[in-house]
């Protein structure tokens, strides 16, 4: 395998943690099977250089080459007609045999047209592993997964959720190499207004600490929440749940919150004193329980 | 009026493309395509175009891109709207087989003189968008999620076109079969546990799901 090629979704000034998390697999995965890894950093204004900086975050993350790229137009969300041209023209240089995307609004938007373009197989809620035979690569989970098998002779873009793997943690210094952004196509969506509205919130369990933590997420009903919340031990159990199962990010609390099935977070301990702690840390912050 | 061709396959193309024109429903294969014929029905489109053929149902999300990317051009259309086919990947797939402009993640669309104006939700802000006409919007997965809209209306017959008819020959579609992943159980997620709620909290910040920072 010749190249991995990771794209950093940014979320403000950082890096969003899915991508970190990536890249932390694509150097697991490089480091395995030869492969150089590259993360394709887009900016809104160039980073700089010191130790938390763009640069060496990715540089820790697992990167053998940064390709920066630095334009106005990656200061909005990541999508297809502010960013893709940008990817194309970096896919069409160093064809990767293998691109990923953090399974996020922006990650979706440019990573199936992206595979269209490439003629790529795509995955959408991607596992990429590896063992001895090479690349092991499988779309969704458990039973209902399905796998690319065999000697891949086309190219794969993998959409992971977040939180699927850990981030890397070394210490060598990655090439840096500054990229030209082509110009944004003509005739493209142009934004014309933004209002921020809170996630979508729904909080699973009984007792003072789920009302607390509610009041202070905004928690509602909802059909397809964005965030649901159990404080464990839930009567019915989360998984019987409609909000739950709908929901995109699930998190568990409490004593057997790490065996809690579907759950994408989860913390242990007492669930009424981490949700009273939860509901205090997002209580205070300006915007409450929205972003 | 404007031509709106609705991929009602997966589910969620309807209600963002009910008001936008006069709606085709495109319904492809089975066993999808028999509630889709149901659910374009139910709405009170004008017109339900299906195509069932076995290679559809094998091919991967480029196959089914090219299929309905044939169809447009023979239907004619001034929006395409995607749902969850091939859970979100068959929109951005039509848009380039296309060349045409997608925006995803659109939870509601207006036409307003040639140009659509779409609203997305994503990142913990609603953002409007304009663009002139033709472009393919694909629906937020949210909307697959709600019942499909109804509407009392007169039966509305089925149209049916073949491969043969829309130019695709079944080769392309048996070749994008090797790109289709196969069953196997896969890995078995687990929850990522976090330390503490602080770390909670940042991890859940930086996804834009609570507020502050």
């Amino acid at each position: 395998m010749a190249n991995i090629l990771v794209v950093i979704e940014l979320a403000g000034d950082r890096v969003h943690p899915g991508a970190l998390e990536l890249l932390g697999q694509a150097r697991r995965l490089g480091s395995q099977l030869g492969a150089t890894v590259f993360a394709l950093a887009p900016c809104a204004k160039t980073p700089g250089y010191s130790e938390d900086d763009l640069i060496a975050v990715l540089s820790r993350g697992g990167a053998d080459k940064v390709l920066l790229a630095t334009a106005e137009s990656f200061a909005g969300p990541m999508r297809w007609g502010t960013h893709g041209p940008l990817l194309l023209s970096v896919c069409a240089q160093r064809r990767p045999a293998l691109l990923l995307l953090a399974a996020t609004d922006g990650g979706r938007d440019l990573g199936a047209r992206a595979a269209a373009l490439l003629g790529a197989a795509l995955l959408v809620d991607a596992w990429v592993e590896a063992d001895d035979k090479g690349l092991t690569l499988w779309d969704g989970s458990g039973e209902s997964a399905h796998r690319l098998d065999g000697e891949l002779e086309f190219a794969v873009v993998a959409e992971v959720p977040p939180g699927r793997y850990l981030p890397g943690r070394g210490d060598d210094e990655a090439e840096v190499e500054v990229v030209t952004p082509p110009p944004p196509s003509p005739g493209e969506f142009e934004e014309i207004a933004a209002t921020p509205e809170p996630a979508r919130v729904v909080v699973l369990g009984a007792g003072p600490a789920a009302e607390t933590l509610g009041q202070a997420l905004g928690a509602a009903t909802a059909v397809a929440p964005d965030l649901a919340i159990a404080l464990l031990p839930t009567e019915p159990p989360p998984g019987e749940s409609e909000a739950w199962r709908r929901a995109a990010v699930r998190v568990a609390l409490g004593r057997d919150a790490a065996a809690c099935a579907g759950a994408r977070y989860a913390v242990e301990g007492d669930a009424a004193q981490l949700g009273a702690e939860l509901a205090r840390l997002v209580g205070a912050s300006p915007t409450g329980g929205g972003a | 009026m404007t031509r709106v061709l609705a991929l009602v396959h997966g589910g969620g193309a309807l209600p963002c493309a009910l008001g936008l024109g006069e709606v085709t429903a495109l319904v492809l294969g089975d066993p999808d395509g028999a509630r889709g014929v149901a659910a374009a029905m139910a709405a009170g489109v004008a017109r339900v175009v299906a195509i069932a053929e076995d290679g559809i149902v094998a091919t991967d999300y480029l196959g089914a891109a090219q299929v309905v990317a044939s169809a447009a051009r023979k239907l004619g259309f001034d929006v395409i709207v995607a749902g969850a086919g091939h859970r979100g990947a068959l929109g951005p797939a039509v848009a380039e087989r296309l060349s045409l402009l997608h925006l995803t993640g659109v939870v509601e669309a207006r036409i307003d003189d040639q140009a659509v104006i779409a609203r997305r939700r994503a990142g913990g802000f609603v953002r409007t968008y304009r663009a002139p006409l033709p472009v393919v919007l694909c629906a937020s997965a949210a909307l697959a999620l709600e019942a499909p809209p109804a509407s009392p209306s007169v039966e509305t017959p089925i149209e049916r076109l073949t491969l043969a008819e829309i130019g695709v020959a079944p080769a392309e579609l048996g070749w994008r079969r090797r790109f289709a992943p196969q069953p196997a159980t896969g890995p078995t997620p687990r929850p990522r546990v976090l330390p503490d709620v602080p770390a909670l909290v940042e991890r859940l910040r930086a996804e834009r799901l609570v507020g502050g920072r």
